[in-house]
């Protein structure tokens, strides 16, 4: 852990900038995930076999000082995405010069020792884990000589609601969801798969006591980790309000678990 | 009434030496659980517990 803090310690002496250069707010959430892979030993009848998964990952910056300058991006994903990860594929998009994502490059970042490398959630029932994004992109830097530059574009802490923000919120709302279900990507323009729905349990309340609520959402394996929104493009009803014009965007939370049935009558299995 | 169990999105997954496998029983009820966006807000007490750093 004490490693793991040390890295923070050195990063947080960057005054690091935002990726995005004014791009539209909708490719900006279409540009905050990365496909997450990972390889993992299991022993199957004996033989340990190599597995490869997917998940999903997306991009958020920690604000470190009241001036917003200094902060901290990392990757968010679940931690049973991670957990038992010794080598992890990171596939970024390329930026040009003046910070804009380019679209057909990307490259891969390969990490051995990939779980070694998180940060794991201080309560270990919530399933989340945090990866620090400057060593990385430092390495990648030297690595290619400063001759390419990965793009993300990263979630602020601001967007996370405020309380004052959670009284606008209605019991149902538009839900939009972005990731890699069954590890489905772009992978030429490098971009995720946008799933919509509903709420299914009031945002403003902790469902079962616990900080989380559901979505009717379509949620797939590889669906871990994607971002969860409150997206209106348009008009929209704020609780007690009168119709405003959009675009209204809240980051709401993170997919981590699904309830499901499946059509053979029995519970969906996973391939961990 | 029919039992609902609750378990983790699991990730895809593909044993190497036997190639790609897609899953082929698809969920007919298929509710996510949603994590608040505040819980990542707990990572930031960590770092302000380690003020050495700064």
């Amino acid at each position: 852990m004490k490693k793991l803090f040390s890295v923070i310690g050195f990063l947080i002496i960057y005054h690091y900038t935002f990726a995005q250069k004014n791009l539209w707010f909708d490719e900006n959430l279409v540009n905050s995930t990365i496909k997450i892979e990972i390889l993992e030993r299991k022993v199957d009848n004996g033989k340990v076999k190599l597995y490869r998964s997917s998940g999903t990952g997306f991009f958020f910056s920690y604000t470190l000082d009241k001036n917003n300058k200094t902060v901290l991006p990392v990757i968010v994903t679940n931690y049973h995405v991670i957990k038992n990860a010794y080598k992890g594929f990171l596939y970024f998009k390329l930026s040009d010069s003046l910070g804009y994502p380019i679209y057909g490059k990307s490259d891969t970042i390969v990490i051995n020792n990939f779980k070694d490398r998180w940060i794991v959630h201080p309560d270990t029932s919530v399933d989340l884990a945090i990866l620090p994004l400057m060593p990385i992109i430092n390495e990648y830097s030297k690595k290619t000589g400063m001759s390419k530059s990965l793009y993300f574009s990263a979630l602020p802490e601001a967007s996370i609601p405020s309380d004052s923000v959670k009284k606008t919120m209605n019991a149902i709302e538009e839900i939009t969801t972005i990731g890699y279900p069954f590890g489905l990507r772009d992978y030429v323009n490098d971009l995720p798969i946008v799933r919509t729905g509903i709420s299914a349990t009031p945002i403003y309340l902790d469902f079962k006591l616990k900080k989380q609520f559901l979505v009717d959402v379509p949620v797939f394996f590889g669906s871990s980790g994607s971002p969860v929104f409150i997206y209106n493009s348009s008009v929209y009803t704020p609780r007690y309000g009168s119709p405003m014009t959009g675009p209204r965007v809240i980051f709401v939370g993170i997919i981590s678990s699904t309830y499901a049935r499946n059509f053979d009558g029995t519970s969906s299995q996973g391939f961990n | 009434m029919q039992e609902i169990l609750m378990e983790q999105v699991p990730k895809v997954s593909t044993n190497i030496e036997d190639s790609l496998k897609v899953q082929t029983s698809i969920p007919i009820l298929n509710i996510g659980i949603v994590i608040k966006s505040e819980r990542l807000l707990d990572f930031k007490k960590l770092f302000i517990f380690e003020n050495k750093i700064r």
